[in-house]
């Protein structure tokens, strides 16, 4: 018997027990339904929440209402767009996947700084639009500094997503390279 | 295809994989629970693009690189290998010596760089060029020429063993 074939005749003989997954299996994909379904239900409490703007006679509250309303479907929507791309993952190898992760994390650094200037964009406008109202109903003046600063508080937090995404990005990106050298070494 | 169906018809090529990769014990066992359920969540992805071999070893090989990179971040003490005790069965001297002999292969075949190993793993599963190219994303040249070097490196392992 030659090498090669002593050597695929020992392979062919290698076996042993497998585990039997079926219990964890099954639990992770009831808890991946779990998930999916506690978030779209969070984007349909989120866009209820819509629902008494539309009862008001102003045309600014209803905007506020219809803004409302695209927030919880773009999450919705979004969710489900991401969960089907993961589904659909194929690679060949660890180069394509670290490809992927690395365009993925761009892709989720433009998302960041596209979330700040939507974000900022509605809080400006949700808050002008706050206080146009208050100002026609001689709302106190208590309530409309509390809105402001609601709405002062939420730009704030977008404009700062960005650079905090940025640190994270960093990490990643550092542990991404980490991967290609280790790769790079066992020359797959 | 049905995961039972699958296990009985490829459940041993695909603890060869595992094995190509995680020394034995308890590593070995973590191991083939993720390998597992990861044919467990894919399979109903499973179009018949290709065989249903080829399917399994891609996803097999591809969970077993990301444990490598685990194991290459956070070495552990699994490295050394496991002894094991005599059965008193009887024949189970010679289901021994022939465990052992498959052990000592796999221990020699898991010395090889990650690139040379899965495809000498391929190539002994019986394999072609062509495919081995298509499921690690390489040319069918490539194929051949990391095949050559990791026959020769394995060969030499095994002689210095053997000395």
């Amino acid at each position: 018997m030659t090498g090669w074939d002593s050597w695929q005749s020992t392979w062919a003989g290698a076996s042993g027990p497998l585990p039997d997954v079926r219990a964890r299996a099954q639990r992770e994909a009831s808890r991946h339904r779990r998930t999916q379904v506690t978030v779209l239900l969070l984007a349909a409490i989120a866009s209820l929440g819509a629902v008494p703007a539309f009862a008001a006679p102003e045309g600014a509250v209803h905007a506020i209402g219809w803004a409302i309303l695209a927030f919880g479907a773009a999450m919705g929507i979004g969710f489900l767009v991401i969960q089907r791309g993961v589904g659909s993952w194929r690679f060949a190898g660890p180069r394509e996947a670290l490809g992927f992760l690395e365009r993925r994390l761009g892709a989720e650094l433009r998302m960041a700084r596209l979330v700040r200037w939507v974000y900022l964009g509605m809080c400006l406008f949700g808050g002008i639009a706050t206080q146009v109202l208050y100002i026609e109903h001689a709302s106190p003046l208590s309530v409309r500094l509390m809105t402001l600063g609601c709405f002062l508080f939420g730009v704030t937090l977008a404009f700062f997503v960005p650079w905090w995404f940025g640190r994270i990005a960093r990490r990643r990106q550092a542990e991404l390279d980490r991967w290609r050298s280790w790769i790079d070494e066992q020359g797959l | 295809m049905d995961f039972e169906q699958c296990l009985r018809e490829h459940g041993p090529a695909l603890w060869r994989v595992i094995a190509s990769y995680a020394p034995g014990g308890q590593e070995r066992d973590d191991l083939a629970q993720e390998v597992l359920v990861a044919v467990w969540q894919a399979l109903p992805r499973f179009r018949g693009e290709s065989s249903a071999k080829t399917f399994l070893l891609r996803i097999a090989h591809n969970r077993c690189l990301s444990h490598a990179w685990q194991r290459a971040r956070r070495p552990s003490s699994s490295d050394v290998d496991l002894v094991e005790l005599p059965d008193p069965r009887p024949g189970a001297d010679d289901q021994l010596a022939s465990h052992q002999r498959t052990e000592r292969f796999l221990g020699h075949l898991r010395t090889l760089p990650l690139g040379q190993r899965q495809v000498l793993a391929l190539a002994l599963e019986g394999l072609s060029h062509a495919e081995i190219a298509a499921l690690v994303g390489i040319t069918p040249e490539n194929v051949a020429v990391r095949l050559g070097r990791a026959r020769e490196a394995l060969r030499r392992s095994l002689e210095k063993e053997a000395a």
